[in-house]
């Protein structure tokens, strides 16, 4: 790893993004939430910042966002700031190496919801099941309720992590198309590898 | 609102951020660990003799009761009704058998949850946000974490004016936000862009001003805040190690 790099994403620019970031995942979190959604919605502002920013700003900004959603309206939230994580890592290293980004095709956008909802499921299926029982409270309990009771051979791990991915690729192609949309609609100067390529043709020209 | 401080004049609201927080993720920590119920319960009752001493019982089982309530009705029915796992049968209504087991399985995560829920209430409840990040920031918090926190918090009340002015313009321009579901959700959608590309600009300008502030110079800081370290704090602190302890041989 190169810690340079990472310390470069977290100028000033970059801890200004985290903010907006957290901001629209609060947002679209307590929507979610109040109105028991089988979706989270919690990840938007988290790739946003990942596209823009770096993987690690994207990372830092779905940490912050499960821990200030934890202290302000979801108490069970505060375990699955790993997932938000992963989920900013991922988008940030997908930017990196070109799947997903203004010019991704329908292919890859649905190759980057399937990967997202692998990993994010792989990651909390696990937390929701031996912390928390099965239940956290959100519109997702009742696909998992749904799942228990229909079948007999299975048991609650297998209902979760069903539950979980169904609303997972639900939830990820949401927020995947969402911050499409917001990639095309912005120009050049937000994105700061954009830019940073701009400023070192610039250098060498002089 | 994203702070749910609560001004009351109180020991626990005196108390020094650093006791409370260090108390709040022992708590928390030791709710993952231990299985008992009747220690989990223990430390719920902790916390609800500190809500009776910031004298905010009223706002503190009000949220307690809304946020709970739901998540013990789904855990009774997960692990009464219909965990596969449980099997001694205390009774049948048509084709649904109420399990014994399960329902002590249910009861013993809803204690768990109850009693990291309760602590963290008391942390917020008790706690002025900029008091809390200041202190944290003297226990060694680095000042982009701190900067991240308190910019968070005076972004929403921010966004939320911005709603309003975007909502209003595209009123103007002879948006419908009157009507049924689907018509109110359709009308979210030429909101939702301008206002996060409207808060991408605010960011990139705000960050333009921290750089002009030197926000990244190297000196030593000095700080807004003071918070000193009383005599009854270091009592406090000891107190509830004693309590902290006695749960954990009990």
């Amino acid at each position: 790893m190169d810690f340079k790099e990472i310390k470069k994403e977290f100028n000033s620019y970059g801890l200004l993004l985290i903010v907006v970031g957290i901001v629209i995942n609060w947002v679209g979190a307590f929507i979610a939430q109040t109105l028991k959604l089988p979706v989270w919605l919690d990840v938007i502002g988290t790739m946003l910042v990942a596209v823009l920013s770096g993987p690690w700003t994207g990372a830092v900004a779905g940490a912050a966002t499960n821990i200030i959603k934890w202290v302000t309206f979801d108490p069970v939230g505060g375990p699955y700031f790993v997932v938000n994580m992963a989920v900013g890592l991922l988008t940030g290293y997908l930017y990196k190496i070109g799947r997903y980004n203004k010019k991704s095709g329908i292919i890859d956008l649905l190759g980057v919801t399937v990967a997202l909802a692998l990993i994010s499921t792989a990651i909390s299926a696990p937390i929701t099941v031996y912390i928390y029982g099965g239940v956290t409270g959100g519109g997702v309990d009742l696909l998992t309720a749904l799942f228990l009771g229909t079948s007999t051979t299975h048991g609650l791990l297998t209902a979760v992590i069903g539950s979980e991915l169904l609303g997972d690729i639900m939830d990820k192609a949401i927020s995947v198309f969402l911050v499409f949309a917001i990639m095309n609609l912005l120009p050049d100067k937000y994105f700061k590898s954009e830019t940073q390529k701009k400023s070192a043709v610039e250098k060498k020209k002089r | 609102m994203l702070t749910n401080y609560i001004k009351k004049d109180s020991l626990i609201h005196k108390l020094n951020p650093a006791v409370k927080i260090f108390l709040a993720l022992i708590i928390i920590f030791l709710s993952f660990l231990i299985r008992e119920t009747y220690k989990l319960s223990l430390f719920s009752a902790l916390s609800f003799i500190l809500a009776f001493a910031a004298k905010i019982p009223k706002e503190f089982f009000k949220t307690l009761g809304f946020i709970m309530t739901p998540l013990l009705i789904t855990l009774v029915i997960f692990h009464g009704i219909l965990n596969p796992a449980a099997t001694q049968v205390i009774a049948t209504f048509y084709f649904l058998s109420i399990k014994l087991d399960g329902l002590i399985i249910g009861f013993n995560y809803f204690a768990k949850l109850l009693s990291f829920v309760s602590i963290s209430y008391i942390l917020i409840f008790t706690t002025n946000p900029a008091d809390l990040v200041a202190s944290l920031s003297k226990l060694g918090l680095p000042k982009q974490a701190a900067f991240v926190t308190l910019a968070t918090i005076q972004f929403i009340p921010l966004m939320e004016e911005k709603a309003k002015k975007i909502m209003d313009a595209q009123q103007a321009r002879g948006l419908r936000i009157i009507g049924g579901i689907i018509q109110r959700i359709k009308a979210y959608i030429p909101l939702l862009m301008p206002l996060i590309l409207s808060m991408l600009d605010e960011a990139y300008e705000r960050s333009i001003s921290l750089e002009l502030r030197a926000f990244f110079s190297k000196n030593k800081r000095t700080f807004f805040r003071e918070e000193l370290w009383r005599k009854t704090d270091t009592i406090t602190s000891i107190i509830l190690a004693v309590i902290v302890g006695g749960i954990i041989i009990v």
